[in-house]
């Protein structure tokens, strides 16, 4: 939290955009999902997200601001969801799923969701580079030659893809 | 959230990946090894940026091969939907399951379940529904043909309740010590609290008959709503709010909560002592918290509020008190 922030005016602000809004942002939310229970969840993290910012004596247009924070969680939530899908297809053909312990596929699934967070933004041909490099465990040499790039790019794409992890990491990151 | 100092500099960021891209050309020499140890000790920003490369690294070498480049690799598409609920299922068809239906030909079912302060646990039943336990969490479960019972001792649990043959499986029913719940729907949550029960009716109705009171005196709690049973009564009912299940995101919701009723959801998650002060009793809360970590709450408290935190016994008893 930002220490200059009024603590009183902190708080009261966010009494009020909470008791003011979260009904409808609720039934907003809602129409979006469909289910109930997920966009209570959501509508939670929501103003969560905005309490932990520490901004909420800063809002001006809070419909707006609310709007356009609870568009990016519901879609994180479907980013979630899509990983979730592709993790499922996979395992379910395994040849012998039991064998996988179930803490041991929350902790992977967990991993998983970490790492696709921080190449999310990155463009295509980066992330495809670095997955090759860092889950196929491929030399740069041979990318480059199975991309038909040069080593050159290959270096530039890896740094790219590097620095964007190491910067989007908290200092907490995967605890 | 209530991070500080969450940016590193650019430059040593970077330097991190170069040194993380050296050694994955060819195995740093001795020399090499020396100046990356010189480096991350240079400046802090160097450590933090090591150290997050150190971390990356670390994670990515625990994940299997096969499944990262499936997942990882796979096409975008943001708005693809899956079906809630159904990876909860897959990845609770471990263990559990298995083990429960070597028990098949005995047609009988019965186990005890229970989370430690600030764990939360997901079990799935021998009839493939699914529980969320939350925090110092007790049930018992007794399924057969004829019926299939669940006995909450203590603590909160969601159930998701799963369709069943009705030959196979009797009818569903949840027992808490003020009386019994019959789920119309798939998913609800109750609590066991101090001399209450609550529950909230979050897809489908429940029907609720409190222990000591007669038949006529049965009630329903619609789909939507939660409520609150005495042993003799429903105590209130009202719609869901967004707090009432927020733990289930492993958060601690408030709207307006006096201080002291705060503290003690808070104990809830926390081991030892936490104390509130007369002065501050009364004291509003709203926001939503973390219960991974209650000293982060206290932490968040006492920025957000003229309250402090005094500590003794090494954290295990704390006291709230004004400024």
């Amino acid at each position: 939290m930002p220490q200059n922030a009024d603590p009183r005016a902190q708080q009261n602000a966010m009494h009020a955009l909470y008791s003011d809004n979260h009904s409808w942002l609720y039934t907003w939310i809602r129409k979006r999902l469909d289910n109930q229970f997920d966009a209570a969840d959501l509508t939670q993290d929501t103003f969560m997200r905005i309490h932990s910012r520490q901004e909420a004596d800063k809002i001006h247009e809070p419909r707006a601001y609310l709007v356009t924070v609870a568009k990016g969680i519901i879609s994180h939530f479907y980013r979630r969801k899509s990983l979730e899908d592709a993790y499922l297809e996979y395992v379910a053909l395994l040849p012998d799923p039991v064998t996988r312990s179930q803490e041991h596929a929350h902790i992977v699934l967990q991993t998983l969701e970490q790492v696709d967070t921080l190449l999310n933004d990155l463009p295509h041909n980066v992330k495809k580079v670095f997955l090759m490099s860092q889950i196929e465990g491929k030399k740069y040499q041979e990318i480059a030659d199975e991309m038909g790039l040069s080593l050159i790019s290959i270096k530039r794409y890896m740094k790219q893809a590097y620095v964007q992890c190491l910067t989007l990491m908290e200092d907490d990151f995967f605890e | 959230m209530n991070k500080v100092n969450t940016t590193v500099a650019k430059h040593s960021l970077e330097k991190a990946a170069e040194w993380l891209m050296k050694s994955e050309e060819a195995p740093l020499s001795s020399e090499e090894q020396a100046q990356l140890e010189q480096w991350q000790a240079a400046s802090p920003d160097n450590t933090r940026a090591w150290l997050r490369a150190q971390r990356l690294m670390g994670q990515v070498e625990t994940l299997p091969k096969d499944i990262a480049a499936a997942v990882l690799n796979r096409p975008d598409n943001e708005a693809r939907r899956v079906a809630i609920g159904k990876l909860a299922l897959l990845l609770a068809a471990g263990p559990v399951i298995w083990g429960s239906y070597k028990t098949v030909e005995t047609q009988q079912w019965t186990a005890d379940y229970r989370t430690a302060k600030g764990e939360v646990q997901d079990i799935t039943l021998p009839d493939g529904s699914l529980v969320k336990l939350n925090t110092a969490t007790a049930f018992d479960m007794n399924f057969d043909r004829h019926s299939r019972l669940i006995t909450l001792r203590e603590g909160e649990i969601r159930l998701q309740a799963a369709s069943v043959n009705a030959n196979e499986f009797g009818p569903l029913r949840i027992q808490t010590h003020e009386g019994t719940l019959s789920p119309h729907g798939s998913l609800l949550t109750i609590r066991q609290c101090e001399g209450t029960t609550q529950l909230a009716a979050v897809k489908g109705d429940v029907h609720v008959a409190p222990r000591l009171a007669t038949a006529t005196d049965d009630k329903v709690i619609q789909s939507g709503y939660q409520a609150q049973l005495s042993s003799y009564a429903l105590l209130s009912s009202q719609l869901i709010t967004p707090e009432t299940n927020a733990w289930i995101d492993r958060m601690l919701a408030a709207n307006k909560m006096p201080l002291k009723e705060f503290a003690q959801e808070v104990s809830r998650y926390r081991h030892g002592f936490l104390r509130v002060s007369p002065d501050v009793e009364n004291l509003m809360v709203s926001g939503s918290f973390p219960t991974s970590n209650t000293d982060t709450i206290l932490t968040m408290l006492t920025h957000t509020y003229p309250i402090k935190a005094t500590q003794h016994l090494g954290g295990y008893w704390v006291t709230l008190e004004a400024v």
